[in-house]
């Protein structure tokens, strides 16, 4: 196990930062699982 | 089954291998074997996670059990996306920063080697029986077509995947799992298609999907609290978000996934695409299952879906009876086919007492069809009393064996073997990296050159190989293959994952606490699981995770807290 120099953190290439990123993937998340409900209850 | 099956079959399987073994040729160092060049792209990685955990089991039972008990199973992955942005987060900088091969080994420098020799333990133990799973699964399939001895078929499986991953190392893995997964998403898209051109002419997809939702094979989302309810919100959500954290981030087969790409900000869009892309693959694989129930509700049905279990009745005493039941159930099934219309023809009045009343008829109807089931299994059962009657896995591929075109059959049979190879090969180059990394170049001999190590590790691979054989041919069918993995990786998981929380958030516990704790823990996790198998408590088995976590946790700051009082006292 070699401790190496981490070079600076490279951005996302899209939406600027890691943050921002993580925000998308939960709330495009949150939409499937609503999305997945709201199928349930139609056709119930 | 047919040449031109066979050819197609052969050509896609023979194709990928020889390239994996073609592009892995150079492989000539340790860490080349071990780790791979650290060249690979996010979109590589991220396919090759998935390849890793969709296992033939996947593309088998998955399709059953929504043919089954619906889709409420896509609720088990809802935890995936939430477990990957932590991972992405806490875990792979450290990884990076540490330049490890295996996860393990950052637990010797945060603890000490007893702690990441234990940690290592308990995976191998934990991956070397669900590798020995997924050769066992699509061996059952082939020996049942091919009326091959079941042993055979398992050594002719594994041998192939033995043989390139002990070739190329996880380099090997990596380039194999990109067409294996390209296979696969191909393969069950065109059987969705087929699936819904080989509707009857005056049913719609619509009218498909509206029959699904009244037979209640629709329910994707369960918010009920009901703790003997396996698959809910609740426990995707937290004992899945655990599980998958535990998977992700301390399951070697998993970790050198990741840790071979270019560079973290490779390896995190990698997980955030499986992330983002796992949960609607789910869907849509049960999505198929619904589709294959939907055809049988036009098409008669086998009564039972493993036809070996049906041939064992032919000439015998038990044939007549047979005959009868088959016969009950063409009659029941035309009757079926006029409530279907009536219940269809309801809807569209949107009179909601006739939808009601027409519902009802036909899961009446449905139950009866359940019966002649049963009696079935019964009769199989009286003619041979070892015989198992649980054919959930035998569905879909009963459908893609009798009911698909000449030539798709052939695909879909590479499908579910690519499955195979791909998660079974992430699994013993896993296996063979811990072993050597961890305890053999760790622990037994240190200093020998990187050629040694490089045989070595080929050895392993191979000698892991072989005991994954061993446990797939004595491994027996249970209720459902699936399962039975999610099963096995719980009861080591939550450990293993308190050990890795503890390491990361518990700043203050050392070594000796964390590990008298997860020892403790997992006789407690194995006595609570032994304690669900005879009825004594009701516990769904992902909670094992989410409690064998906290327990690590709990334990760890109350021993580490008693041996500070003791020293503080000395």
């Amino acid at each position: 196990m070699n401790e190496q120099q981490t070079p600076p953190e490279a951005p996302p290439p899209i939406l600027g930062s890691w943050e921002r990123l993580y925000w998308a993937v939960l709330i495009i998340h949150a939409v499937i699982i609503i999305s997945f409900y709201l199928f349930t209850q139609y056709y119930q | 089954m047919h040449w031109i099956d066979w050819s197609v079959m052969l050509a896609v399987l023979a194709t990928i291998v020889l390239y994996g073994i073609y592009k892995t040729r150079k492989v000539n160092t340790s860490q080349s074997y071990l780790q791979g060049d650290k060249d690979l792209p996010w979109w590589t990685i991220g396919l090759s996670i998935m390849a890793t955990q969709a296992s033939a089991i996947t593309f088998l039972s998955a399709p059953g059990q929504a043919y089954e008990s619906g889709m409420g199973f896509a609720q088990f992955y809802f935890g995936m996306p939430v477990a990957m942005v932590l991972l992405c987060i806490f875990v792979l900088p450290i990884y990076y920063k540490l330049n490890v091969y295996t996860a393990y080994e950052y637990l010797e420098g945060r603890f000490d080697l007893k702690t990441r020799t234990l940690t290592a333990i308990l995976f191998l133990i934990q991956r070397g029986m669900a590798a020995g799973l997924t050769i066992y699964a699509p061996s059952i399939i082939l020996s049942n077509i091919l009326n091959w001895d079941l042993n055979l078929t398992i050594v002719l499986i594994g041998a192939v995947v033995i043989l390139y991953t002990m070739l190329g190392g996880t380099k090997a893995v990596s380039v194999t799992q990109k067409q294996q997964m390209i296979v696969i998403l191909s393969g069950m898209f065109i059987a969705a298609m087929i699936l819904i051109f080989q509707l009857p002419n005056d049913i719609s997809f619509g009218d498909a999907v509206t029959l699904a939702g009244k037979m209640d094979k629709l329910e994707v989302v369960d918010f009920s609290v009901d703790p003997s309810n396996r698959y809910t919100f609740w426990t995707g959500m937290l004992g899945g978000v655990f599980l998958f954290l535990s998977y992700f981030g301390t399951d070697q087969s998993q970790v050198q996934r990741y840790l071979s790409g270019k560079s973290l900000a490779e390896s995190r869009l990698g997980l955030l695409m499986n992330g983002i892309v796992k949960v609607p693959m789910q869907f849509l694989i049960l999505f198929v299952g619904v589709l294959v129930f939907i055809f049988f509700q036009f098409n008669p049905a086998p009564l039972h879906f493993n036809q070996a279990n049906l041939d064992k009745l032919e000439g015998t005493a038990y044939e007549v009876q047979q005959q009868q039941i088959e016969a009950d159930y063409l009659n029941l099934f035309e009757q079926k086919q006029e409530a279907i219309q009536d219940l269809l023809a309801a809807n569209e009045t949107a009179n909601e007492s006739l939808i009601t009343q027409e519902q009802t008829r036909l899961n009446g109807l449905l139950n009866q069809e359940d019966e002649l089931r049963s009696e079935m299994d019964q009769l199989i059962l009286q003619q041979d009393s070892d015989a198992e009657v649980n054919d959930g896995d035998y569905i879909f591929i009963s459908f893609v064996m009798n009911y698909l075109p000449i030539g798709l059959v052939g695909l879909l049979l590479a499908v579910i073997f690519s499955a195979a190879m791909s998660s079974t090969s992430s699994e013993l180059s896993a296996l063979a990296t811990t072993s050597m990394v961890d305890i053999y170049r760790r622990s037994i001999r240190r200093e020998e050159d990187d050629q040694f190590y490089l045989r070595s590790s080929k050895l392993m691979t191979l000698a892991w190989g072989i005991l994954a054989l061993i446990f797939a041919s004595l491994a027996r069918l249970s209720d459902n293959l699936i399962e039975l993995v999610n099963i096995v990786g719980s009861i080591f998981y939550g450990t293993i994952l308190g050990i890795f929380v503890v390491a990361f958030f518990m700043k203050r516990i050392q070594g000796n606490a964390v590990f008298i704790a997860a020892l403790i823990t997992e006789v407690l996790v194995i006595a609570l699981f032994t304690l669900e198998r005879l009825d004594v408590i009701e516990l769904p088995y992902l909670w094992l995770n989410l409690i064998g976590c906290l327990l690590v946790m709990l334990f760890a700051y109350l021993i580490e807290s008693m041996n500070r009082r003791e020293q503080h006292v000395a």
